[in-house]
């Protein structure tokens, strides 16, 4: 079927401004402003938009913003504009419908399998009975945990938007946990618990755009654990202050490390890559 | 006890209940800036500058879109099948990304179009007491 075939009133058939219609020439002269400049100005706007989502239009939607400033005659973007641009940008991050991506699912696969292992063992112990505790459950992560695992069904279910709002959730009360369990003495959780769980949450919420923030992201996060596990133990010990200062060093030293080893060989490969292109 | 430890809970639900309302089926209606931007797009493949400028005149100044609703839209309409992208184009130093309707978006703007035909029929003999004949079990 071709749009010709359709018998649509006559009101519809208007002549509406194309490539050809809407060309240079019937353009308004552009106000002096530096080209780069200006554009820069309208790409600004779209930083309220996921990266992902800027590549792919970002440089369609900034020629519009262009055309209607050069309508308007002017060289900045309208205020209604840049409301609505922000308003999107926001639903887009959050809100709008999309594919989870690979990162996100890995995350919350992991973020899923922690639960498993730290609910069904760590915390697992029924009959306690002490502050903090809730049903057979040594600490209320517990609560932060139903929607770690809920984001993943949700994830499963390519419910994107949902699975991401649950990971934040969760999130804010891990954290939350994680802080009164510090100020009234729980069981748990402890703070690698708390950053093994926020931070791949996080990731899940926020994946890292391309293989080496990937990287640079997982080498943080392990660097966090491994000194919010080892530094509280080892500091609580005075004689060993000096031997806890240069252990740290080693480790992150480590982690640092293997991080600019891995970094360079992957651009290695790349650029190599590139040449046999 | 317990309610104290379901109420953290509220809110991701109270969001999956939206999300669901706000995504769901339940429009048999179409939105005026979807069916302004498929009609736009039914005499031809066009741009998004095109797009938003021909729905304001096709809708006489009432359909005003903004570039985030445009291409929310069209994100919409993509996913829907109901259009395509058909190439980008450099003109002027500018990006412009055309779209062109598909063959299920002409049948649906085409149901459309009969459907607010047959209302603004029956809204027409109404107003025209004179021409209106009672339809039976409507009266």
């Amino acid at each position: 079927m071709n749009p010709g075939d359709v018998n649509l009133p006559r009101t519809f058939s208007l002549v509406v401004p194309t490539a050809a219609t809407h060309s240079a020439a019937s353009v308004p002269e552009r106000p002096v402003v530096g080209a780069d400049t200006r554009t820069a100005r309208f790409e600004r706007l779209l930083r309220w938009y996921p990266a992902e989502w800027r590549k792919a239009n970002g440089a369609a939607v900034v020629g519009i913003l262009l055309d209607q400033a050069d309508d308007r005659g002017s060289d900045r973007p309208g205020i209604g504009d840049s409301l609505a641009l922000a308003v999107g940008g926001l639903r887009e991050s959050f809100v709008a419908p999309g594919r989870v991506s690979r990162i996100s699912f890995g995350s919350l696969t992991a973020l899923a399998l922690l639960c498993a292992f730290y609910f069904g063992v760590i915390t697992w112990a029924p009959g306690i009975e002490f502050a903090g505790t809730v049903g057979p459950f040594t600490n209320p992560s517990i609560a932060a945990g139903i929607l770690f695992v809920a984001a993943f069904a949700a994830a499963l279910a390519r419910r994107a938007p949902v699975s991401r709002v649950l990971a934040v959730v969760g999130t804010g009360v891990e954290v939350a946990v994680g802080i009164l369990s510090e100020i009234y003495g729980w069981l748990g959780p402890g703070w690698t618990a708390v950053m093994l769980f926020v931070g791949l949450a996080f990731f899940a919420a926020f994946p890292p755009q391309g293989v080496r923030a990937t990287l640079w992201s997982a080498f943080g996060l392990v660097a966090v654990v491994v000194l919010v596990t080892f530094v509280p133990v080892v500091w609580s010990a005075e004689g060993l202050r000096p031997v806890t200062a240069g252990v740290g060093f080693i480790v992150l030293s480590a982690i640092t490390a293997g991080g600019i080893f891995v970094d360079r060989r992957l651009r290695r490969f790349r650029s190599g890559g590139s040449r046999t292109a | 006890m317990l309610r104290a430890w379901v109420r953290p809970l509220y809110a991701p639900a109270l969001v999956i209940l939206l999300s669901q309302e706000y995504g769901g089926s339940m429009d048999t209606e179409m939105r005026e800036p979807t069916f302004w931007v498929l009609t736009v797009l039914a005499a031809g493949r066009n741009h998004g500058y095109a797009l938003m400028a021909g729905a304001k005149e096709l809708s006489e100044g009432r359909v005003d879109l903004k570039v985030a609703t445009l291409y929310a839209a069209l994100e919409r309409l993509r996913k829907a099948g109901l259009i395509s992208p058909d190439g980008d184009e450099t003109v002027d130093g500018r990006l412009r990304r055309y779209f062109r309707i598909t063959d299920s978006g002409i049948a649906v703007l085409a149901s459309e179009v009969q459907r607010l035909e047959a209302n603004a029929r029956q809204a027409r003999a109404r107003l025209n007491p004179a021409a209106f004949t009672p339809v039976v079990g409507l009266s």
